[in-house]
């Protein structure tokens, strides 16, 4: 099953995406075009293509062309810099750019601009060819640390976990927050997709309050968005008008306070927060509104996947079922067994295994392993706390300290007073050394391309 | 204020946050006995850094440990970058 052939199964008049400027594409708009670019994409047939995308809606029209025609599609990161684009251009062997950057600035979707270019690409040997037709998506992680990774998958492994009840599916339309080349975004495409929901494109250069404004105007009911995001949305005046159904959480670890205070402003929404990884490819999702997830999913694990947890507390993750995903050369990651190690830790506590963040991302204070996800949690529950990042400050005694970025909710209140209400407040419910040596005022926490909080 | 007193305030701050609280800081007053652990000594470290502007302990060419409350203080004044 391609993409296109997803698409067409569906009445030529069904609206599937909605665009900024308000215009509706419909099957029938998708076969049109398929047409008119026919020779562009032919070009395409059996080549390694990555794809560069001003515009969300260019994006998924070239995806629903390329699944099943091109040998690879390869999802560039834009928001990267050049230099590291142009090192993941060659590393995953693209011959082909396919973009709407066109050189006098016309970005209409008539205008898919053709290049062949990358003469390292094309030199370099392009691999074996594979046995099955199926098209490899290849994504860049996020890279918390160091140089974005490829992780290769297919449309069969990436919808692998999805729901496909296109009669609820129906009811739904989805507002897209995510940038659509990154992972997050592409799963709500595709679940959008297979489900035939609406899917709502807003560009992420409008202001946030704008964008829910124009997923309210045309009803949207479905949203998903970082913990960071979900913090924001709920303090845009534009929420009020959103009549949501389906909230989903992703991306960063989902603590109790987001949870609560969604389901309170969203009574008649389902809560769902996502465990997945770019690396996997696949992941989980929780929808009984608590943190972490049940420990019993260790022997009775959701459909698609099979969870592990390694002695030292490492979350390790294998989607199920027929056909293992294709395994790029230097697989490190995977075990015996297949099982992908997330770089994630989790801690067994009670009946369910709580999040305890990257295990790169953790502190070292004096040998104690602090993670920034545990502390800003418990100063989350600091009655005034807006926004925090905690972070790491250099030590010549311990090798590193922990420091907080924090933004109040009343900025008219006296710094001082709620700094040393704050960390006495730390102090009495976190070890010695998790607690914020120091705690600074600031405006606002910045967000990365991919909507997470940037320590 | 002097650096002294900086330095005497800040050390104050960090004992009344390690439940060390104490009514005064005599000059020979042995370091390692007033309650502060090696972490509190950090934190107490790196905020006079902040405040003062330098850490006296990475300029130093030689490490040198001091051991009583005076001879902490001083180590302070006599990195001072302001001293004339």
């Amino acid at each position: 099953m391609t993409l296109l052939k997803i698409i067409e199964s569906y009445p030529s008049e069904k609206v599937l995406w909605i665009t900024d400027r308000g215009r509706s594409v419909r099957v029938s708009d998708l076969s049109t075009q398929f047409s008119l670019h026919a020779g562009l994409f032919q070009k395409c047939r059996d080549r390694n293509v990555a794809v560069l995308f001003r515009q969300a809606v260019h994006l998924m029209a070239a995806l629903t062309f390329l699944d099943g025609v091109a040998r690879q599609i390869f999802f560039v990161p834009g928001s990267e810099p050049r230099d590291a684009v142009r090192r993941l251009l060659i590393e995953s062997k693209s011959e082909i750019l396919l973009t709407d950057e066109s050189p006098d600035g016309l970005n209409d979707w008539e205008n898919l601009h053709f290049q062949i270019d990358w003469e390292e690409g094309r030199k370099a040997d392009a691999g074996a060819r594979q046995d099955s037709s199926e098209t490899v998506w290849l994504l860049a992680t996020s890279g918390t640390t160091g140089f974005p990774k490829l992780a290769g998958h297919t449309l069969e492994s990436l919808t692998r976990t999805h729901q496909r009840n296109i009669e609820k599916g129906q009811t739904f339309t989805w507002g897209l927050l995510y940038d659509p080349a990154r992972f997050a975004g592409l799963q709500v495409f595709l679940q959008a997709v297979l489900s035939l929901s609406r899917l709502v494109i807003t560009d992420d250069t409008r202001p946030l309050n704008e964008r829910l404004q124009t997923f309210a105007d045309h009803r949207c009911n479905a949203l998903s968005a970082t913990p960071t995001l979900w913090r924001k949305i709920l303090m845009c005046p534009a929420a009020e008008r959103l009549n949501l159904r389906q909230i989903t959480l992703g991306g960063e670890i989902v603590d109790r306070q987001i949870i609560d205070a969604l389901v309170r402003k969203f009574p008649s929404a389902r809560v769902v927060h996502i465990f997945a990884s770019t690396e996997a490819g696949v992941g989980f999702a929780v929808d009984d509104q608590k943190e972490g997830f049940p420990a019993a999913w260790l022997n009775d694990p959701p459909p698609g996947i099979q969870i592990k947890v390694d002695p030292e507390g490492f979350l390790l993750i294998k989607p199920s079922g027929v056909g293992s995903l294709r395994m790029k050369e230097g697989d490190q990651l995977r075990d015996q067994e297949g099982f992908i190690n997330t770089g994630d830790l989790v801690r067994r506590e009670g009946d369910r295994y709580q999040f305890l963040g990257r295990a790169n991302g953790a502190i070292n204070v004096g040998g104690n392993k602090v993670f920034p996800e545990e502390v800003e949690n418990v100063m989350l529950g600091f009655k005034g706390v807006k926004f925090v990042a905690v972070k790491s400050k250099k030590s010549p005694i311990v090798g590193y300290l922990v420091a907080a970025d924090v933004v109040m909710e009343d900025r008219s209140m006296a710094k001082k007073d709620f700094i040393e209400g704050l960390q006495s407040f730390c102090r009495s419910r976190l070890e010695e050394y998790k607690v914020p040596a120091f705690i600074n005022i600031v405006e606002e926490i910045h967000t990365s391309q991919t909507g997470k909080m940037i320590r | 204020m002097s650096v002294r007193a900086i330095v005497i305030e800040a050390f104050h701050q960090s004992l009344k946050e390690a439940n060390q609280p104490r009514p005064d800081l005599p000059d020979d007053a042995v370091l390692l006995e007033t309650g502060l652990d090696s972490l509190g000594f950090a934190v107490l470290v790196a905020r006079l850094e902040e405040r003062l502007g330098y850490d006296p302990f990475t300029l130093m060419d030689e490490p040198y440990y001091p051991r009583t409350v005076k001879e902490f203080v001083q180590i302070y004044e006599k990195y001072d970058p302001k001293k004339s």
